[in-house]
């Protein structure tokens, strides 16, 4: 019922944890996949090792959820090492997520990731947390096509491309990834924001500004994704506020084919996942459907 | 996590948990000597003993600290300098300001039927166990507090030991023999569970300090059968369950503990390989 085939690859269910969220050892895996994780993504791995910014790195308040954790990561080499040790203890597609400072790094890290065999590549070119050092490749047409073109070349794994809604227009940058050859896209990262501490008188990030995510951006990414769904025939793996069965439900209508989770770790723990599938089934029984991808663009129809 | 969905039995529901940095003045700072601070932070605070708090220094860093004393309108935490937040600490100026989010973790299980504890107390790991000592002799459990240091200098929790419990029954020992017995912990630990055989047995161990420490201790009363409850240390970024930076195996440190019992440890291989990675930097 909730199982689907994207990108020639079974996923028992459409949830796949975002970017950034616990995607670091392995071994953590199998506590989300016991947990019914429909699909991972790893940390961004870029070629060096990164130690990220300082903390504090995250927070939460009624305003929503705000991070700037920098990029940290192990490097290709460890990440290459615990993508392999991933693959084998769990069964779940593992999504690869990379990051590099240039085209050419773009490249190199596709090439180097692939020998891991993670089953998707994900192409993190819209972190809003590293601007002093890292172009924001996902910010124009020409750029993100230049990253995925390079990116397809060096790989046989398919790839997609995250996109930032830190755009005026999200719409030419989708459909220049497409041309360029990309399998698919993930939307949205996180949105650029900053809060002030009004004792301390200043940033409370270390970074001053990061991304916001959680609940409040639901409403821009439907927006975002029902945008790019009208604009290109690659699947989306739409992301940014599900927390509900209803609010996937609400995701797929607007046309995505999977489902980014993350920030709902933050609210309700690893077991979200079941939650969450278990509340989509409910619905579809409820609505008399018997096959997630029905509901996939309906909101179009 | 918030609306109190926090993953654990023993937190009521009567603590609420803040999860972006709450500023406030600092009231006191006590220098022990060139190793120890203790900072005292103005406000209320509703916590368990085994649960911290992540502490922001606005401009330098944010750690996690255990709470070492509560009392009106003003808490502790205590530290040993290792980095540059540490040594921060020490140019702290009372009125200064610090933020601290939390309480996050799990907490020590204090069974009300249980009548003899055992605390085992490393260095600074006794910061993590001072709220759980303080708890036990006002339930008038009978504790046995073991707290070691390498030397007289580490333990300066010995004042507040002795004001928590005026006939204190602690031994202290250290590994020069500067102050106490020349002993390890775990030296004194297999004397008196050997003696508690013969008469009132342990029923639980807690313990605090070097992994290495807490390993032995571990192993110690596996072999007198006595359960044990031990706090673990490890580097943490957001202390509520997301950044992944704290797992050890497939826990994470923040959320699945910091308190973990022998039965959970058995299934860590990664504990007791664990060295603190501040002490480099």
């Amino acid at each position: 019922m909730i199982n689907s085939k994207i990108f020639d690859i079974n996923f028992n269910n459409s949830l796949v944890l975002a970017s950034g969220i616990l995607g670091v050892h392995a071994e953590y895996f199998k506590t989300l996949e016991k947990n019914n994780v429909g699909g991972i993504t790893t940390k961004s791995i870029s070629l060096d090792p990164r130690k990220g910014h300082k903390n504090p790195i995250m927070f939460n308040d009624n305003h929503g959820f705000m991070n700037a954790v920098g990029l940290s990561n192990a490097g290709i080499d460890k990440s290459i090492e615990m993508i392999k040790h991933a693959k084998q203890i769990v069964k779940t597609p593992i999504i690869a997520s990379i990051f590099g400072g240039n085209v050419e790094e773009f490249g190199e890290l596709a090439k180097l990731i692939s020998e891991a065999k993670p089953d998707i590549i994900e192409a993190n070119i819209s972190c809003p947390n590293v601007k002093k050092e890292f172009k924001l490749f996902g910010a124009n047409a020409e750029d993100a096509a230049a990253i995925t073109n390079v990116v397809k070349n060096n790989t046989k794994i398919p790839v997609v491309i995250k996109l930032t809604p830190n755009v005026t227009d999200i719409k030419p940058i989708a459909k220049s990834v497409e041309q360029a050859g990309a399998d698919g896209i993930t939307a949205i990262n996180t949105l650029a924001g900053m809060r002030i501490d009004i004792n301390a008188k200043m940033p409370i990030l270390t970074n001053k500004f990061g991304g916001l995510s959680g609940k409040g951006i639901f409403p821009v990414a439907i927006k975002n994704v029902y945008e790019i769904y009208k604009t290109v025939n690659i699947p989306i793996i739409g992301t940014g506020g599900i927390t509900t069965g209803k609010d996937a439900i609400e995701m797929l209508m607007a046309g995505a084919s999977l489902l980014g989770v993350g920030t709902a770790v933050y609210y309700e723990g690893v077991k979200v996942f079941t939650k969450i599938n278990l509340e989509i089934e409910e619905w579809m029984t409820n609505n008399g459907y018997s096959n997630i991808k029905e509901i996939i663009g309906v909101a179009h129809e | 996590m918030n609306n109190n969905t926090i993953k654990n039995n023993f937190i009521k529901q009567d603590i609420t948990q803040q999860d972006i940095p709450y500023t406030t003045k600092v009231v006191e700072v006590i220098k022990h000597n060139e190793n120890f601070v203790t900072v005292w932070l103005e406000g209320e605070i509703k916590i368990k003993p085994g649960q911290f708090i992540m502490v922001w220094f606005p401009n330098v860093e944010e750690k996690p600290f255990t709470i070492t004393c509560i009392k009106e309108n003003k808490f502790s935490f205590t530290a040993m300098k290792r980095g540059p937040f540490t040594k921060a600490l020490f140019e702290l100026k009372v009125g200064d300001l610090l933020g601290w989010r939390g309480p996050y973790g799990n907490t020590f299980t204090i069974d009300e039927n249980v009548r003899n504890v055992c605390i085992v107390a490393g260095g600074i790991g006794m910061a993590a166990v001072c709220l759980l000592y303080k708890q036990l002799k006002n339930d008038n459990k009978n504790v046995k507090l073991i707290y070691g240091a390498k030397c007289s200098d580490g333990l300066i929790f010995k004042d507040l030991i002795n004001n928590i419990c005026v006939n204190s029954d602690a031994c202290f020992c250290t590994d020069d023999g500067s102050e106490g017995d020349k002993a390890f912990t775990t030296e004194l630990l297999e004397k008196s569970l050997s003696e508690s055989l013969s008469n009132e047995k342990f029923d639980i161990v807690y313990t605090c300090g070097p992994e290495i420490m807490m390993k032995k201790v571990v192993e110690l009363c596996e072999k007198y059968n006595v359960e044990c409850e031990v706090s673990l240390e490890r580097y943490m970024g957001c202390g509520f369950g997301i950044c992944g930076g704290c797992s050890i195996n497939h826990k994470l440190v923040c959320i699945d503990g910091p308190v973990f019992n022998s039965k959970e440890l058995k299934e860590l291989k990664d504990f007791g390989n664990h060295v603190c990675k501040c002490n480099k930097e």
